[in-house]
């Protein structure tokens, strides 16, 4: 087997392996887990960084292999899919950290990481299939290899979010399969890319393209949570916070917005979907989704479930920018994929780290949280200005693009969805962030306890892991009495908190007359340094946004590439 | 080099915030030093061609043309009188030092962009960094001030952003001189003139968008509301001069920038009266000045307005307006330090010299003679004398009445500052006795220190700033600008200085002798007949109960969704195992069923074998 051949085997083995070693481990075998996590994700990154060189310097890595008689299975990698690949395995690096800091005493990380290493794959397949059927096969193994993820914590309320996603994700899954099966028999196994195809059977079958056409998005839209196909999306955040940002940012919903983008633009082509009048109806739907789910965001007192219905309103910008058909826009679209994920992971992260260290989940409870945890709290502001779309961030870029590519395009009337999608943004998101820097109310914060939420009767296990959890909290806050102590303003704080294990003082410096202040971090640094990292990309990438490697200048080739071909 | 001395004025004061954050830097000396750069790269011009920055943001471009001269140099001299005088407080936290200076990026980078995506990130750079500034004394007040604030800024960024977005994509361009040239060249162009105006406008305190002005300049620490209302405010200017088609002949299309430019005066004048009329109302120091503020930018937008209806015009119009800004700049920065060092000052003497200083920048203010307001009146008398002829609804004459009684308010204005200063902060009967708790504003931060130079620093800011501003407006503009000469006074135009100013100052100590024999004494306590903010509380009060009815309306939505949800499960649960079904299935799986099954598969595949033809 050549190298180019074999290249998206070895991208998909990168979390396959690790996915088999896991499930084979014993659950106390924390640092091999560790350690083979961390191995795959970074082989991961080190292979698309190899891909990346070699695709741009003209390399075709396709691997392809007979699945039934007339179908292959084709993997490949062009800038499409790699800019696919590239974010899922960067923020899959930095998720899989956060997620074993998150879940540092859990139970089932076996399992956990197990499936979380099985999802990416999935993602990896998604992103490299190479033509819809093997498109829908990882999409469909997406689908079962996130359920264990979203119902780990075995609640009542984490198995009804569960049922949820399987409900819709399975019912969207059986649209798609109709789609697929439909168009196969139409026109046989229409590799991406091959717009002509279909294009050429616009004369004897536009009703049944028309069809099947709709069939493929709204199976695809379940996932890209397009309403009124979005509601698991917001029942799905009781999951831990590693996998909100999985589902959020890494996976899910991005495999659905990018199955839109490829049949789109890579199966039916701008000409025939143009020609069929598919498009402007998307369009709509998006525009729809993008105020439906500002609105009720801004009706959110939980802190996920807000980001959820932010999730809902950003994704469909991509949506929209892949249906209103120019170069800037299409552009912006594609950049998204990029943007809304280093966002959103961002705030997931700083999400779980608020609930983890201080106990807030509510929008309401965040009064002093930037003084008791500055570094989440800066990143989180960081990524709200992106999504609200401020400049330098990476969602001013987005909007930026889609509004230049609405007027390229002659639809004006899409800066009216892009500017009242601003002014919610802020309205949602402005408020969380001014109330967090606020001193916190005259009581002092509660100190913060872990606050599980009722087990679900038929196991035991939970009430016996709750005592645990709090002789283990005895018994650090034993070992750190002394530590406890003042913080700047005074206050005394950790007296109670479980969490003071966690908790890593970096010492202070001085340099001549410049001192550089101990620090005592809020939170380990498995669980600061991933929101560190996506926090600061926000900023980053929205500032070399003119570099040709950028997400802007790397869509930018794409959309040239896929607006060029029709 | 040349590319060090274009970035150094906007990268070294974000270097510092960084630092500000990250060591321990109370006792920051950055502030006042940082402005310099700016301060000689518009002194100097331009050194060469700007650097090369296609990597950052889209196509980083800088620019600074004559115009951008004057107003960085009143940007950078306000920020550094407002670094001084922020000094002797900068001891409150890293956070407020590392605010200033970001936003003092913000502030320099609109005024050195020249493409239209760095203008729109610098601006809203500033428009947020300037948020913690406002909110800084975290009193009721200030925080109120804050969400107005904030509130506003979304608005014009949302009025801008699609303006910008329509004018760019339309331009093809995004060079800020390109998009001005095909705004002025594309019909249809007015609803963009519009957005643009009224986006810039925000931020300039354009009546009914000055609303946020009045509650946040006197909300925030002295030295920001110095560079709020010196510097920032003409962030604004800098947009409309950057973007509007100034000084370009239209083809056909005229109508519309003789419409937006028409619309702009007639704002302008109504901005210039209505700010006097609240303004004199007004009981605290502070506030009297920010709708001086309001006030004053509404004459800098009728300078704009004539630019936009007389293309031949714009030049002396654009040189007119920045002067008239470089004026407002400094005096106002002046001001406002000053109420300060007047609510510090402990003991008599000091004290008048404070007060005639006060009425001396008043008086500038004002446009009387000798001073930088007159300067900036000639230039300005000017700039209106070219709507000569113009056949618009503004012609010279009525512009001229208009600014006129707008000079009358100022003085009003000023007038009234005074007696709101002299009562609030009354004169010390014995020097240095009882008067050390006096502060300006609420909040223990607003003690100046009494370090060495603590009480001194502010004085010193106060001071320079007054003679600076006097002497850079007689200089300046007629050095930088080919359309400007220094003013020579005459006879008639000391007069047409003056009469203003009497009337205002006459008509002042009218009112104030009518109200003492009628009240009998000052009431320095009794609230505003306009409380500050005026409009906005109107419109929280009209918008409070709407919004209580919206989310009354809408969480039912939430209601219906959770309905559906409630029938979804239900549904789920009927078809879950237990119910038919199960029973179904289990019979199905019973062994002797799956062999009757197997049984007919294979008998009708041997029919499909044996049947001939097929």
């Amino acid at each position: 087997m050549k190298l180019t051949e074999a290249m998206p085997l070895l991208l998909l083995a990168t979390s396959l392996v690790p996915a088999a070693v896991i499930f084979v481990l014993p659950e106390a075998a924390e640092r091999s887990r560790t350690l083979i996590n961390m191995a795959g994700a970074i082989a991961k990154v080190a292979l698309v960084m190899v891909l990346v060189v070699g695709v741009f310097t003209g390399t075709v890595y396709e691997w392809r292999a007979s699945f039934l008689p007339g179908i292959d299975l084709v993997l490949r990698a062009d800038p499409i899919p790699l800019l696919f690949v590239f974010l899922s395995a960067l923020l899959w690096l930095t998720t899989t950290m956060y997620a074993i800091g998150y879940l540092a005493d859990d139970d089932h990380r076996g399992r956990f990481f197990g499936f979380f290493s099985l999802c990416v794959a999935a993602t990896v397949g998604v992103a490299l299939a190479g033509n819809l059927v093997t498109f829908l096969l990882f999409y469909e193994l997406l689908t079962v290899t996130t359920y264990p993820l979203v119902v780990h914590q075995g609640t009542v309320r984490a198995r009804a979010g569960g049922r949820a996603y399987l409900f819709y994700t399975i019912t969207g899954g059986a649209l798609l399969l109709i789609g697929v099966v439909w168009l196969q028999q139409l026109a046989g196994t229409v590799a991406f890319g091959r717009t002509d195809v279909l294009f050429g059977l616009l004369g004897s079958h536009r009703a049944s393209l028309t069809v099947i056409f709709v069939l493929l998005i709204a199976g695809l839209g379940v996932k890209a949570a397009l309403v009124p196909l979005h509601g698991w999306l917001p029942q799905a955040m009781v999951a831990p916070a590693p996998v909100s940002a999985l589902l959020h940012a890494v996976a899910v919903v991005k495999a659905g917005a990018f199955g839109i983008v490829r049949v789109v633009h890579d199966l039916y082509g701008v000409e025939l979907a143009r020609e069929l009048g598919v498009l402007l109806p998307l369009a709509a739907v998006a525009a729809v989704t993008i105020v439906y789910g500002s609105v009720l965001a801004l009706l959110q007192d939980d802190i996920k479930r807000r980001l959820a219905y932010s999730t809902v309103s950003q994704l469909s910008y991509i949506v929209l920018g892949v249906a209103i058909v120019s170069l800037t826009s299409l552009t912006g679209a594609l950049a998204h994929l990029v943007h809304q994920g280093v966002m959103k992971v961002t705030m997931f992260y700083c999400a779980g780290n608020l609930g983890k260290g201080l106990s807030i989940t509510k929008v309401s409870e965040l009064r002093g949280a930037g003084a008791r945890m500055p570094v989440t709290m800066v990143t989180f502001t960081i990524a709200a200005i992106g999504m609200v779309g401020i400049p330098p961030t990476v969602g001013f870029m987005t909007k930026w693009h889609l509004g230049l590519g609405a007027v390229d395009a002659g639809q004006p009337w899409v800066i009216v969805v892009l500017v009242a999608s601003t002014v919610l943004n802020a309205a949602y998101f402005l408020p969380v962030v001014a109330r967090a820097w606020l001193p916190a109310p005259d009581r002092a914060l509660q100190p913060a306890v872990v606050t599980r939420e009722q087990p679900a009767a038929t196991t035991t296990e939970p009430a016996a892991k709750a005592g645990a959890a709090e002789a283990k909290a005895g018994a650090t806050e034993a070992g750190h009495g002394v530590a406890g102590g003042n913080t700047t303003d005074g206050r005394v704080f950790g007296a109670h908190d479980p969490d003071r294990r966690t908790e890593t003082v970096l010492p202070g410096l001085r340099v001549g007359g410049w001192r550089l202040p101990g620090l005592r971090l809020e939170a380990g640094l498995w669980l600061l340094l991933p929101p560190l990292a996506t926090g600061a990309s926000v900023l980053v990438l929205g500032l070399l946004s003119g570099a040709p490697l950028s997400p802007i200048g790397w869509a930018e080739v794409i959309a040239r590439e896929l607006l060029g071909r029709g | 080099m040349s590319a060090l001395a274009w970035l150094l004025p906007l990268l070294l004061p974000l270097v510092a915030a960084g630092l500000a954050l990250l060591l321990d830097a109370r006792r920051a000396r950055l502030p006042v030093l940082l402005p310099l750069p700016a301060l000689v790269l518009a002194l100097t011009g331009a050194p060469g061609e700007p650097p090369d920055l296609t990597w950052i943001l889209l196509d980083l471009r800088l620019d600074l043309p004559g115009p951008g001269r004057v107003l960085l140099a009143m940007t950078a001299l306000v920020w550094l009188a407002g670094g001084i005088a922020l000094r002797s407080r900068a001891a409150d936290s890293p956070g407020l030092t590392a605010a200033w200076l970001v936003t003092l990026t913000g502030n320099l980078g609109v005024v050195l962009a020249g493409d239209v995506v760095t203008l729109y990130t610098l601006y809203a750079i500033m428009t947020f960094a300037a948020y913690p500034l406002v909110i800084h004394e975290r009193t009721a007040e200030a925080l109120h001030a804050g969400r107005i604030y904030i509130v506003l800024a979304v608005v014009g960024e949302a009025l801008l952003i699609s303006g910008l977005m329509l004018a760019t994509a339309r331009a093809g361009t995004t060079n800020l001189a390109g998009i001005a040239a095909a705004l002025g060249a594309n019909a249809g162009a007015a609803p963009v003139l519009v957005l643009v105006s009224a986006g810039f406008g925000v931020k300039a305190g354009i009546v009914p968008l000055h609303v946020w002005l009045p509650l946040a300049h006197p909300a925030a620490p002295i030295p920001a509301s110095a560079v709020l209302s010196g510097a920032m405010i003409k962030a604004g200017l800098v947009g409309w001069l950057r973007l509007l088609p100034l000084g370009i002949e239209g083809s056909g299309t005229q109508d519309a920038v003789t419409f937006a430019g028409t619309m702009l005066i007639s704002i302008g004048v109504l901005t210039a009266l209505y700010g006097a009329v609240v303004g004199v109302v007004q009981t605290r120091a502070k506030v009297v000045l920010a709708y001086s503020s309001v006030s004053q930018m509404g004459l800098i937008a009728t300078l704009v307005g004539a630019g936009l209806v007389v293309p031949a015009a714009a030049p002396l119009a654009v040189a007119a307006a920045v002067t008239y800004a470089l004026h407002h700049g400094l005096t106002k920065a002046a001001l406002f330090l000053g109420v300060g060092v007047l609510a510090a000052t402990t003991s008599s003497r000091p004290w008048r010299a404070m007060v005639v200083g006060m009425a001396l920048a008043g008086l500038a203010l004002a446009g009387a003679p000798l001073s930088s307001g007159y300067v900036a009146k000639s230039a300005m008398k000017k700039a209106v004398a070219e709507l000569a002829g113009s056949g618009g609804v503004w012609d010279d004459a009525r512009l001229t009445t208009a600014l006129a009684i707008g000079a009358v308010g100022t003085t009003l204005l000023m007038a009234r500052l005074l007696i709101v200063l002299v009562r609030t902060y009354p004169e010390p009967r014995a020097s240095g006795g009882g008067r050390s708790t006096r502060s300006a504003t609420k909040g223990p931060s607003a003690q100046p220190s009494a370090g060495p130079l603590g009480a001194g620093t502010p004085l010193v800011a106060w001071g320079a700033l007054l003679l600076v501003g006097l002497a850079t407006t007689w200089v300046l503009p007629a050095a930088l600008l080919s359309e400007l000469s220094v003013p020579r006074p005459s006879p008639s135009s000391t007069w047409q200085a003056t009469w203003p100013v009497l009337v205002g100052a006459g008509l002042a100590f009218g009112a104030r002798q009518l109200a003492r024999r009628r009240r009998g004494a000052a009431q320095p306590t009794a609230s505003p007949a306009i409380a500050a903010g005026d409009l906005v509380l109107v419109a929280e009060a009209l918008l409070r109960p709407v919004a209580r009815e919206l989310h009354r309306t809408l969480t039912p939505l939430t209601a219906v969704r959770q309905m559906i949800r409630a029938i979804g499960s239900a549904i789920q649960r009927t078809v879950q195992p237990g119910q038919g079904f199960t029973r179904v299935d289990e019979r199905l799986t019973r062994w002797r069923l799956a062999g009757v099954f197997l049984v007919l598969l294979t008998a009708a595949l041997a029919l499909t074998l044996i049947t001939p033809g097929g």
